[in-house]
């Protein structure tokens, strides 16, 4: 039935007043999990790449397709160039060394990150390219994918088999919905990575307070947030959970408001918490770091998102109104 | 082996991006060479007990903290190569034979130096001593004899280590330079070419790195 009223929702036409009530329902719908035959289509709602109006979906698909190639026509030759070639040279030593495995090896898939992050570098001078970034444009090139194979597993498909027409379209799709994503969590990126430095200090206070046995083992044996959760801030939890987990925790994001820079530090908390049986077991610092930096995640699915993500709503509300309740 | 004078001690991997910083440590640690890896983004650990001189040692081998107070000179020199498992083992045990030898031990500031409780000030560990450059050790394989740091004056012998005590050192991974890229092309990895490891005797790194990925 979920399925049903997304479908409807995305056919039907409405008034102005309409398309906010549209908006409000695909929310609401798409938080506890998108199906995936309307996946792509949500997402490009969500992130605002597309607009809520039917009729003016298609030209503005034409529209941005046409300016994202226009961009590499630009900028795309000056890759070699003194001025950008750090840029490109790191990018084209990362993408080999993305996850997941399977899809990052094909040459087709390779080409078309390297071109999506340096135009996203080149038009964003304020950060750059920083590691990590990389990795955020797989959920969104694997969703698209989607869109156009019958295949179940995506990561086993030959991405060069499809109609170099279809391939543009995905590459300048994931282009933007990865910049609508960066877009607002750009100071994770800038110098210093202030954005990141800031919520691991937040996540530090709030797990402080929800679970002070847990804090309290870490500090005892001399584990800085940042050693473990730089990473989770940095690529979204993406390392730390199988790429199906990271699709299904995006649901969330992009249909809660600030999902990526806010609710994501209540995920981070409820994740934290989630391992503390294990967490208080480890009784020497190297131990705990190498537990935290390799949890045992790779059999999770949509059931222990969904707790995580209910969890991460029952802190929220519990905490984000109310700053008192994270401070000591 | 006797455990009662074991000694936690800490080595730091550094490096620009895409050496073989991780290739390196996992090649020690596991004897392995990962065609298929990630990029390690913040900091990894790893560890392993090794004996030196009948000292049991438990490595905590940290990669990729801290970078702009290492960049002096005097750096003894060694070339490994990680995916051929050459002068991996020599190079990790070499340093950790330096560390028990040269390390000033009262410096409070290892395994988790400057620990904000501690001190107020600003994490810069005045305990640890300069080393004396040792100049270029023969290239591969060197005896790891050849490549220890020599000591200024003032270094402890290593059975004035007290036990349980810890110790650090900063491994400095740098490409040779004749396989830096050109005109934007990478470095060609994955040929078993031999990677420069610069060694530099350290003991401590700030406590908020500014730069934590590379």
């Amino acid at each position: 039935s979920c399925v049903f009223s997304l479908v409807n929702i995305f056919l039907w036409k409405h008034t102005p007043v309409g398309y906010m009530e549209l908006g409000k329902e695909l929310r609401k719908l798409s938080w506890s999990g998108i199906p995936k035959q309307v996946r792509p289509i949500a997402w490009k709602l969500l992130s605002g790449y597309l607009p809520a109006n039917v009729d003016r979906r298609e030209s503005t698909l034409q529209r941005k397709r046409k300016e994202y190639f226009a961009f590499v026509e630009q900028y795309y030759d000056s890759r070699n160039d003194e001025s950008h070639q750090d840029t490109y040279r790191q990018i084209h030593i990362d993408i080999p060394r993305m996850s997941p495995e399977v899809l990052r090896l094909q040459p087709k898939v390779t080409e078309i990150f390297e071109r999506i992050l340096f135009i996203w570098a080149i038009r964003h001078p304020a950060s750059g390219y920083v590691q990590g970034i990389n990795d955020l444009v797989t959920p969104f090139f694997v969703v698209f994918v989607c869109e156009y194979i019958e295949e179940e597993e995506v990561e086993n498909f030959d991405v060069s088999s499809l109609p170099e027409e279809v391939l543009q379209n995905i590459e300048a799709d994931s282009y933007w919905c990865m910049s609508k994503l960066l877009d607002g969590i750009q100071d994770n990126y800038t110098f210093a990575q202030p954005g990141i430095q800031k919520k691991v200090k937040m996540l530090e206070e709030l797990v402080s307070r929800i679970d002070e046995q847990v804090h309290r083992h870490l500090d005892q044996h001399e584990v800085k947030y940042l050693q473990f959760a730089f990473r989770w801030m940095n690529n979204l939890l993406m390392r730390e959970v199988p790429l199906r987990c990271t699709i299904r925790l995006w649901d969330t994001y992009q249909s809660e408001p600030e999902g990526f820079s806010h609710f994501h530090l209540y995920v981070c908390a409820a994740f934290l918490v989630r391992w503390r049986k294990e967490i208080l077991e480890e009784k020497d610092f190297q131990e705990l770091l190498i537990f935290l930096q390799n949890l045992p995640t790779i059999h999770w699915g949509n059931e222990e998102i969904s707790v995580l993500l209910a969890e991460a709503y029952r802190l929220k509300f519990a905490f984000a109104d109310a700053p008192n309740h994270y401070k000591k | 082996m006797d455990s009662s004078k074991k000694v936690d001690l800490k080595i730091i991997i550094i490096g620009a991006l895409g050496v073989g910083k991780t290739s390196l440590l996992h090649q020690y640690v596991h004897k392995t060479f990962y065609e298929d890896y990630r990029t390690t983004l913040g900091a990894s650990i790893l560890t392993k007990v090794i004996a030196v001189d009948n000292t049991p040692l438990k490595l905590q081998v940290s990669e990729e903290i801290a970078s702009a107070w290492c960049k002096e000179k005097h750096i003894p020199y060694f070339e490994v190569s990680a995916k051929n498992d050459i002068n991996v083992a020599q190079a990790f045990e070499t340093l950790a034979k330096q560390a028990l030898t040269t390390v000033v031990w009262e410096s409070s500031c290892f395994p988790q130096p400057c620990r904000r409780k501690a001190a107020n000030a600003p994490c810069r560990c005045a305990a640890t001593p300069e080393l004396t450059a040792a100049g270029r050790a023969p290239v591969s394989p060197p005896p790891a004899a050849a490549t220890r740091a020599g000591r200024a004056p003032g270094g402890f012998p290593s059975s004035s280590i007290p036990p349980g005590s810890s110790s650090g050192v900063v491994l400095w991974l740098q490409q040779p330079r004749d396989a830096r890229g050109r005109s934007g092309k990478p470095p060609a990895r994955k040929t078993g070419r031999l990677n420069g490891v610069a060694l530099r005797q350290a003991g401590c790194w700030q406590e908020r790195p500014e730069v934590l990925g590379w």
